[in-house]
């Protein structure tokens, strides 16, 4: 049984991993901590439905689609907005984030109300699979599994190509990355990007199975704040673990505790932590 | 005397305009939307302090909101004791919970104690949506007070008491906010202006810098957190009598702490005049735009709000009250340009 | 002349790495006693063991003949002891004024008596003309002006410059100079960190020089320039530079 439940908050975790992994990004390297982020994961999920519901297309198939799109959406963010409040002080940048939230969702519910949207028969269906005596929903483990492999994909972008690192040598210093010649400007409009890149996957992996409407992102986007925090600011790699054990944790609290209370103790355990590692699981 | 006068010139001319609208416009959206503005303004000058002064980011200020609205509710309600007393005892339990929580937190830097006083926010918003006796997930409707204590009324001194923070008589009530709301403006003014205010930004700017003038950081930053507690639990008593119903979603969430942080920055973070500038044209805005599209539903309200607090954050990072400045500071350079003419 | 300041056998290790090895010198009351050395000799670290912003791995510091060692930087500001940053860190949101304020207020809670104080201090530091402007749109000279008098204003015994002198051209030095010597006749005892030998030369009573976290010479300027260990430990450095 625990088994079963370890598997299940796994599975959750590597969407949340996904999710974080594109906050870490620019909170990490812009220091922005971006209160639209969950907005795009919305704006994904909408994306992702509206492509299905027009021309038929499953949410799974249409993730390059979103992909792409969203991340078109951060770079113009990043253009529009962020670029103008980079260098402002104290929380203005924060402010102006929380500003397009409030565009951003209040757009969906202008466009296509508060009504819950489902995608109804999916390409992946939601049987599950029994493997070693547990059962396995199939279209959680397709989302897991390609969360995990998109992961895996922005961490080997970060560490091996040019860009990659250009953009951890400027999260590091920017003054003496604009020295050695990057684009600083090029490189946060393209982390804006990437960053959206993510939650545009995670939202066609989630689209077949989760209900969409304007507050459905809500509690992602805050998990995704304390998921980020726990794993270390601009630590990828502690952003993926992190999710995984929150994830875990939420399942385990959910049957331990009572599914009321899963979130509970996912803030519990960051309040603990945090007193053990200031800087979060992976941070120094 | 004068000097005060001129100082806060700003102040009076607000404080006059608070007191001569409510009775020039007799409508009661217009009276609501005042107290609203004033409830927010009082918790938005409560986290000024810890934020904007101190510069310790909290996005849990609903924390401190919901204990004072639970423990004004819950004393009126089973206890039959005067919100008056109520709003104290809130106050002095959350400037409690302010202290055994950030003992240990004020270690954290930066984003991570924001995250950390999110957490606790939104334990609470948990713990009270399940404890029965403060009614769990229904929350708690407040019973009028002339229902509640038959008798109430008799005397002037327990008018006072009672009938000022039933918002069954709106006027009187609008006052009362508006009362403690200039005390709070006032304390909060006072403090910036001595040598604590001094220290929390000197704390703001620079941890080393304090420590190496002989400030101790942790203590200061408890103090400003204490009192910003204290605060934002009365605004929270405010709004439960102003709501007459509470529970845990109503007050506890992120998207309240939000609030907070929203009209104090778009006001103009660290500015005394911050929080009440924001809620000012927060809630006009809100209420012209509720009377232009009819009614809300339809998020075209807080589509407009969003575009404009990110114009407003795009064109001047110091918010409304840094575009003042600059007319201000326009004006004057206008008015000295002038007199070297003549 | 009495003791002021006594460290004794100061050692501080960061994990494997020796910053200061087995340190001892004393400071007397209204000295002026300079700290030199090459880049990575420990200097600005036997300062804030002095200044308490960590604690040393072993040895003690006195003040006074009490044992101050370990406690919390802003107790040892309050016990008479005040330092400044090498990097300035002037508080960028407040004007000149309210910096030193801000340091005046260690010893009066009025407003108007910490506003006396500043402007006395603005005055001999040379910033009357500019108490109104914000911290963040300084110059650098006036910056590290306002880093002495911010600590000078809570009315220090002993004041620590941590390389004060550092990207200022020549007259600006001499006023700093002439600053130092200014305190030292109102009573103040100084410990300067300092590159710049020829500024440190001429003020300087005493000299104490480190070396790969080492003391490796002390005594009065002229004797220290002398020294077979010093000139090897600076010449050594300059070949170096030179070979580049």
């Amino acid at each position: 049984m625990i088994g079963q439940i370890i598997i299940n908050g796994l599975l959750n975790g590597f969407v949340y991993a996904l999710v974080a992994v594109g906050l870490s990004l620019t909170w990490g390297v812009m220091d922005i901590v971006n209160f639209a982020h969950g907005e795009f994961l919305l704006w994904g999920m909408y994306g992702a439905f509206w492509i299905w519901a027009l021309i038929g297309l499953d949410p799974l198939l249409s993730l390059p689609i979103m992909v792409v799109l969203i991340f078109i959406l951060g770079v113009l963010v990043y253009l529009i907005v962020i670029r103008r409040v980079l260098n402002a002080p104290g929380l203005t940048a924060l402010l102006a984030t929380f500003g397009l939230s409030m565009v951003l969702k209040n757009l969906t519910q202008f466009f296509w109300t508060a009504n819950y949207r489902n995608v109804t028969n999916p390409l992946v269906s939601n049987k599950s699979l029994k493997l070693l005596g547990m059962y396995i929903r199939q279209d959680y483990l397709v989302a897991a599994a390609g969360a995990l492999l998109l992961t895996i994909l922005v961490m080997t972008f970060m560490d091996k190509t040019k860009t990659g690192v250009a953009i951890k040598a400027t999260s590091m210093n920017k003054q003496a990355a604009q020295l050695m010649g990057i684009d600083t400007n090029k490189i946060y409009a393209i982390t804006f990007g990437l960053s959206g890149a993510c939650v545009g996957a995670a939202a066609a992996l989630m689209a077949s199975f989760t209900p969409i409407y304007p507050e459905a992102c809500a509690l992602y986007s805050t998990l995704a704040f304390v998921i980020v925090a726990l794993g270390g600011f601009g630590n990828i790699k502690g952003a993926l673990f992190a999710g995984l054990i929150i994830g875990v944790a939420e399942a385990l609290g959910g049957y331990l505790v009572g599914t009321s209370y899963k979130y509970m103790i996912v803030f519990i355990i960051y309040l603990v932590v945090i007193q053990i590692r200031p800087r979060g699981l992976f941070g120094w | 005397m004068v000097n005060i006068m001129k100082k806060y010139s700003l102040a009076f001319v607000m404080l006059a305009a608070f007191i001569i609208i409510p009775l020039a416009v007799r409508t009661t959206d217009v009276h609501n939307v005042i107290i609203y503005i004033l409830i927010y303004a009082m918790v938005g000058e409560a986290w000024n302090l810890i934020t904007g002064f101190t510069g310790q980011t909290s996005f849990g200020h609903a924390a401190y909101f919901g204990i004072g609205a639970y423990t004004s509710t819950v004393m009126l309600e089973y206890f039959h004791i005067t919100p008056w007393i109520g709003m104290l005892a809130g106050g002095l339990i959350s400037a409690a919970l302010a202290f055994i929580i950030n003992f240990k937190m004020f270690k954290l830097k930066g984003h991570y104690f924001a995250i950390a006083t999110l957490c606790v926010a939104e334990i609470l918003k948990t713990i009270f949506s399940k404890w029965t006796w403060v009614g769990a997930g229904d929350g708690i409707a407040l019973t009028p007070i002339t229902a509640l204590i038959p008798d109430v009324g008799k005397s002037a001194v327990a008018k006072l008491a009672w009938l000022s923070l039933d918002v069954r008589n709106r006027l009187p009530f609008l006052y009362t906010t508006l009362a403690v709301f200039c005390v709070i403006f006032i304390i909060c003014a006072a403090l910036e202006n001595s040598r604590i205010g001094f220290y929390w930004k000197a704390i703001r700017e620079s941890h080393e810098v304090a420590e190496s003038i002989g400030i101790n950081p942790r203590n200061y930053k408890l103090l400003a957190m204490c009192l910003s507690a204290f605060f934002a639990s009365v605004g929270g008593t405010f709004f439960a009598q102003f709501f007459k119903y509470i529970d845990a979603i109503t007050v506890f969430p992120l998207s309240v702490s939000m609030i907070f942080v929203l009209v104090t920055v778009l006001g103009g973070l660290g500015n005394v005049y911050g929080p009440i500038i924001g809620s000012v044209i927060y809630y006009s805005l809100d209420l012209l735009m509720r009377r232009l599209t009819g009614s809300s539903g339809t998020g075209l309200d807080q589509i407009v709000f969003g575009a404009l607090i990110v114009l407003v954050t795009c064109t001047e990072p110091r918010g409304i009250m840094g575009i003042v400045d600059r007319i201000r500071l326009k004006l004057a350079a206008g008015k000295r340009g002038g007199e070297s003419h003549e | 002349m009495s003791e002021l300041l006594r460290i004794e056998n100061i050692t501080k290790k960061f994990g494997s790495l020796v910053a200061n090895e087995d340190v001892s010198f004393t400071i007397d009351e209204h000295e002026i006693v300079s700290l030199i050395g090459p880049n990575g000799a420990g200097k600005t670290t036997l300062f804030n063991s002095i200044a308490g912003y960590y604690p040393p791995t072993s040895g003690k510091v006195f003040f006074h003949g009490k044992d101050i060692t370990g406690k919390p930087a802003y107790e040892i500001c309050r016990l008479g002891i005040t330092r400044t940053f090498q990097v300035v860190k002037t508080l960028k949101e407040m004007t000149v004024e309210e910096n030193i304020m801000t340091g005046a207020f260690l010893h009066t809670g009025s407003r108007k008596q910490a506003q006396v104080m500043a402007g006395e201090i603005m005055e001999m530091t040379g910033l009357s003309d500019k108490k109104n402007i914000l911290g963040g749109s300084l110059t650098i000279i006036d910056k590290k002006r306002v880093e002495i008098a911010r600590a000078l204003a809570t009315k220090p015994e002993l004041l620590m410059l941590d390389e004060c002198m550092a990207g200022l051209n020549q007259t600006e030095i001499k006023d700093v100079m002439n600053l130092c010597l200014d305190l030292r006749k109102n009573g103040l005892t100084l410990l300067i960190v300092e590159h710049i030998m020829e500024a440190i030369m001429p003020i300087s009573d005493r000299i104490v020089v480190l070396n790969v976290g080492r003391k490796i010479a002390e005594g009065i300027p002229s004797d220290v320039v002398n020294n077979e260990e010093v000139i090897k430990a600076y010449l050594g450095d300059r070949y170096h530079a030179e070979g580049n």
